[in-house]
């Protein structure tokens, strides 16, 4: 067995003789070595329990899945035998061949019979093929306002609570076309963002019909990507019908679904028309924003921090939610450091906090270091 | 408590050859491999306050993928594998948590790694040059550092190394002097700032 090659004790060098010199050390004490035998013994045992409590919440669950499957399958029974049973009342839900609405299948076919498996027909016939948003909104008022004689409500209450939600337009509409996942959809696509948001209140999700699709896509002035039309485009279609869009990757995915050539019809058709047609616009502004962008960069290299913050105003009043506020944010933090304003140094924070992780940050700490260490001494 | 860790039973899958002198318990795994586990895990630069997960887990994966075992290289190498993974995993989750540029253990509480001498004299020195050995083995990368450490510290064979690292023992022996070369410009350079030379 060949050795380590070392070199002879006449050439060894300091570095070997320091490493020599340290072999023995870095050793564990007895209190180490116990230490640590206690804590890997608890965790071993431990082990083997969570696995098994693990195992068992799996069966269960396993056991719960099973028994609601059977569950619904027994519900759909019944309701398929009361319905057969009782020719007299109306079915709960409506197959496509099963008396089609007489407006609807008229004028949209194959939405009609893209919804007529997840939605009460009632709601689809409540409302007519209508370019305006006020007609329709006076037409789903209308579909609203006689919810007690529609006879899909007793087993679909969900549906109810979705035809009940147009009353409260148009302020409600407002404040659900600014919920979270919408606005967050919006926000991503630059500019237009309220003007995208109170076009795509009409077409909420929660009303859920056919004629919302292609009404609220012409209507949206800066939409600069397909995909916020889109989202609107998939709620009438989406599985979970009178919950609304809990989610946006659910509204996309089922977006694909919406644009699949089963619903190639004035629907389809007139949403990606509108997406298409209002994509280079997007692109431009977008190419806009940058170009503000680089002045206000300029600016600041020119040392003219004044001018930046006109600048910065300049477009946050344009995109308010643009795709550069946060270097927006950063510069005119910098520029109001630079002017020693009295608030820099708040502005500075509060950009730490809104933005951890930016790669301004660096700058912003470096630009604002005397404001922040005054209000630091200050305090 | 103790009785758990006693009576673990290895799930071996090895030749008999090999088997035949293999621990039957993690116990006896643990009690032999303990030392080696933890000091090698502090050379690598593993903090103390560190040391004590690293080590468990360490031995927590021994259990668990000991019927991997095949006999092949020693079990000391083998351990010593898994102990370079877990070091690496441990480094990286801190690199997340903490800023890049902050050492990997604060330059606190190296007496308490280093064994007590008999004088105090004596015991300064030592921690003194373990605290440059830590210092001189950062600047080296992992693969040097762990060469480093096998061959002058553990005292390796070179063949033991080469086994280890599946590779010939010309190859290792061409990235040992290499190692060393680096450790020691290293140390000349942090002499010659001790000395106040440029």
């Amino acid at each position: 067995v060949s050795r380590a090659p070392h070199e002879p004790p006449a050439r060894a060098t300091g570095a070997e003789a320091l490493l020599r010199s340290v072999r023995s050390d870095h050793a564990p004490s007895s209190a180490d070595r116990e230490r640590v035998r206690r804590a890997l013994t608890r965790r071993l045992e431990d082990a083997p329990r969570d696995a098994a409590s693990a195992a068992s919440t799996r069966s269960v669950r396993a056991w719960l899945s099973g028994a609601g499957k059977v569950g619904i399958g027994v519900a759909v029974v019944a309701v398929g035998l009361h319905s057969l049973l009782q020719p007299g009342a109306a079915p709960a839900v409506r197959l496509p061949s099963d008396q089609p609405p007489p407006l609807v299948a008229s004028q949209q076919p194959m939405a009609a019979d893209t919804h007529a498996l997840h939605v009460a027909p009632e709601s689809t016939d409540s409302a007519p093929s209508q370019d305006s948003a006020s007609g329709r909104r006076s037409a789903r008022a209308k579909s609203a306002n006689r919810p007690a004689r529609t006879p899909g409500v007793e087993v679909a209450p969900a549906r109810a609570e979705s035809a009940r939600a147009p009353r409260a337009l148009p302020a409600d509409a407002e404040r659900s076309a600014t919920a979270p996942d919408r606005s967050r959809a919006a926000a991503a696509h630059g500019d237009g963002s309220q003007a995208r948001s109170s076009a795509a209140a009409p077409g909420s999700p929660r009303v859920g019909d056919g004629n919302d699709r292609g009404a609220a896509a012409p209507v949206s002035p800066g939409v600069s990507d397909s995909a916020g039309a889109r989202i609107r485009a998939a709620a009438p279609v989406s599985p979970g019908v009178g919950d609304g869009i809990s989610d946006n990757a659910q509204a996309r995915a089922s977006a694909e679904a919406a644009v699949s050539p089963d619903v190639h019809d004035s629907v389809g058709a007139r949403v990606s028309a509108a997406a298409r047609t209002a994509r280079p616009q997007g692109a431009a502004d977008g190419r806009a924003e940058l170009v503000l962008l680089q002045r206000i960069r300029s600016a600041l290299e020119a040392r003219e921090p004044e001018h930046v913050l006109r600048l910065c105003s300049e477009h946050a009043q344009r995109w308010p939610r643009g795709t550069f506020t946060q270097e927006r944010i950063a510069l005119q933090v910098i520029a109001s450091c630079q002017l020693r304003r009295p608030q820099a140094d708040r502005s500075a924070r509060s950009f730490f906090v809104s933005y951890p992780q930016s790669p301004m940050t660096a700058r912003v700490r470096d630009a604002c270091a005397l404001q922040l260490k005054a209000a630091i001494e200050g305090r | 408590l103790k009785a758990s860790i006693e009576h673990w039973p290895v799930p071996v899958t090895a030749p008999d050859d090999a088997t035949r002198t293999l621990p039957r318990s993690l116990a006896e795994i643990y009690d032999a491999y303990f030392d080696f586990v933890w000091r090698n895990a502090r050379r690598l630069g593993v903090p103390e306050a560190s040391a004590d997960d690293v080590a468990q887990d360490v031995f927590v994966i021994v259990q668990r993928r000991m019927f991997t075992y095949d006999g092949r290289s020693s079990l000391q190498a083998w351990i010593f594998g898994i102990l370079i993974r877990v070091v690496r995993e441990q480094r990286r989750s801190y690199r997340r948590k903490h800023s890049r540029d902050e050492p990997l253990e604060p330059e606190l509480d190296r007496g308490a790694c280093v064994a007590p001498g008999p004088t105090p004299v004596e015991q300064l020195e030592r921690e003194q040059r373990v605290r440059l050995v830590d210092q001189l083995l950062n600047q080296l990368d992992e693969d040097k550092r762990t060469l480093l450490i096998l061959s002058e510290l553990e005292e390796w064979t070179l063949r033991e190394i080469a086994e280890f690292y599946g590779s010939n023992i010309n190859t290792i022996f061409s990235r040992l002097r290499a190692a060393k070369r680096d450790f020691e410009r290293a140390y000349e350079r942090s002499q010659a700032a001790k000395e106040g030379l440029p």
